[in-house]
């Protein structure tokens, strides 16, 4: 850590993967001091998470170029941009005063920044299914952050199932580290949406090509249409029940499951910041290549409000418009990938096994939820019914929770999970031993 | 390969592992007791939910697939309200 304490920067950016390094690199490059806070022990969040030093990412793929420019640039400005790792944003408070922790020291810094840029990426979504609770059952998203990091697969048997690409790069990345999963198990039907996809842009499809191939040469079956029904611990593993044009069973070790990504802006506001904004997936959910733009994009927007510069120049007026053209790219290729991969989900959920747990944390079933009566209120839920209550905050469960009151009609819209802070749990030691410099953190300049 | 310690057992991991990384190619199933009493696992991957804390040597608890892993540090699985505290 520089000697400088963090509470002397202009800019906290919250997150330390491709949009929160995007924006941090711009808004070094115009004089700015950054102070960027990263949750886990390593740069590059979900999408680049850096493996073991002096290894090659090599799982990182096509999106492997993103880095090694964001690291480029990096380097040239990194006297300004200080890092800290595994490090939370706690909060702020009605002042504009903001609370950052080490949960590895479990010590907490307070901070005063210009302005703050909340890049802490998506969330995986991921729908309750009967025995979705079970051991050896992780998301798809994990998954890949253990292949990814460790470069090592699993030797045991996977299988992998919900809806979406992510199944297929999954796939193919523990193809390529020597343990082809059993199948992949896909609701939607992508293949029949075939001349669709060619309206992807170059890059996505030599990506699914990619994928496809390596799944191909290795046999993995990709079972499209099908539906998990149960979940079951059988023989020191999982049995996992399969329903669509026929019936399939399979038993496995692992089920990493996916449906899709969704926006992350938990607990995120902007309480008395002057300047808030929030960058890359927790905002559009669009995947890297949006999230390196919108990074810079906000970052651009945070340079004009301090007024870095007198006049907006010819130069980011021109870089503006090259951004949101690359966004405008993304979202349409997002919302082709959506047509292509669409699942009715209301009526999967509709007819979800009462005994379905639906709230992971509390252990709160479908049964639960509907002995609450036909209409309940968000405070009955969350108070007599403690979903949306245990330590995920609701997460996890929330979004379904709504779709499944809008069967019975609910009016009261969806604010069943609050903002409030500690956005999630620390501990109170980490909360109460403050201190004023950032001693204790370290530096890290990744790979 | 260097190693912690996981309820007092030896575990070996390599640099970058997350403690959640070591223990899932160490084949460790439980990382915490649910309210029900089911073991927790590894879910999310990425801090969110909660369903990987461990306990730590001074008795906090944070999400394993957030700690690095450190020599000879040592972790145990925690109870987050499960069965046996209620007894």
């Amino acid at each position: 850590m520089s000697s400088d304490s963090v509470d002397s920067c202009d800019v906290l950016v919250v997150g330390g993967g491709v949009a929160g390094m995007s924006a941090a690199c711009k808004l070094a490059e115009w004089g700015l001091r950054v102070q960027i806070v990263e949750q886990a022990p390593t740069l590059g969040g979900a999408v680049l998470r850096r493996a073991q030093k002096g290894q090659n990412s090599k799982l990182n793929g096509v999106h492997e170029p993103i880095w090694r420019d964001l690291m480029a640039r990096f380097d040239r400005v990194r006297k300004l941009i200080s890092v800290s790792i595994c490090t939370t944003y706690t909060g702020t408070d009605s002042t504009g005063e903001i609370v950052i922790t080490n949960t590895s020291t479990s010590t907490s810094v307070r901070l005063r920044p210009k302005a703050i840029i909340v890049a802490t990426g998506a969330s995986e979504r991921v729908r309750p299914r009967l025995g979705w609770h079970l051991p050896g059952v992780m998301t798809a998203g994990a998954l890949q952050v253990i292949l990814k990091t460790s470069l090592r697969a699993p030797k045991k048997r996977v299988l992998l199932a919900g809806s979406g690409p992510l199944l297929l790069a999954v796939a193919a990345q523990l193809t390529r580290l020597g343990n082809p999963p059993l199948a992949v198990i896909e609701e939607a039907r992508p293949f029949r949406k075939f001349w669709r996809a060619l309206s992807l842009p170059a890059g996505y499809l030599l990506e699914a090509a990619n994928y496809m191939m390596i799944l191909k040469v290795a046999g993995v079956p990709i079972l499209q249409g099908r539906f998990i029904s149960r979940i079951e611990q059988y023989a020191g593993g999982l049995r996992v029940s399969i329903t669509g044009e026929d019936q399939l069973c399979f038993e496995t070790d692992f089920l990493a499951l996916h449906d899709g990504i969704a926006k992350n802006s938990y607990g995120m506001r902007p309480g008395g910041m002057p300047i808030w904004y929030e960058a890359g997936d927790c905002a559009l959910g669009l995947g890297a290549r949006a999230s390196r733009a919108h990074g810079e994009a906000v970052a651009i927007e945070v340079i004009k409000q301090l007024r870095v510069c007198p006049v907006e120049s010819v130069e980011m007026k021109v870089r503006t418009k090259v951004l949101l053209d690359v966004l405008s790219r993304e979202m349409a290729a997002q919302s082709t990938l959506a047509e292509i991969y669409s699942v009715d989900e209301q009526s999967v959920l509709d007819e979800l096994p009462h005994e379905v747990i639906i709230c992971r944390c509390e252990n709160k079933s479908l049964s639960d939820l509907y002995d609450l009566g036909s209409d309940p209120t968000n405070r009955e839920i969350r108070l007599n019914g403690r979903f949306a209550m245990g330590a995920c905050q609701g997460r996890f469960c929330a979004h379904w929770i709504n779709m499944l009151r809008k069967k019975a009609g609910t009016a009261e819209g969806d604010r069943l999970i609050g903002s409030h802070w500690p956005i999630k749990p620390i501990s109170i030691q980490a909360l109460m031993h403050e201190s004023d410099h950032a001693s204790s953190t370290e530096r890290e300049c990744s790979d | 390969m260097s190693q912690f310690f996981w309820n007092d057992e030896p575990v070996r991991f390599t640099e970058n592992d997350t403690v959640a990384t070591a223990l899932f190619h160490h084949g460790v199933s439980n990382f915490s007791r649910s309210k029900d009493g089911r073991p927790n696992y590894i879910f999310c991957g990425i801090g969110q939910c909660q369903s990987c804390l461990v306990r730590k040597e001074s008795g906090e608890s944070v999400e394993a697939c957030l700690s690095s892993c450190a020599e000879n540090a040592r972790f145990y699985s925690s109870d987050c309200g499960g069965p046996v505290h209620e007894q």
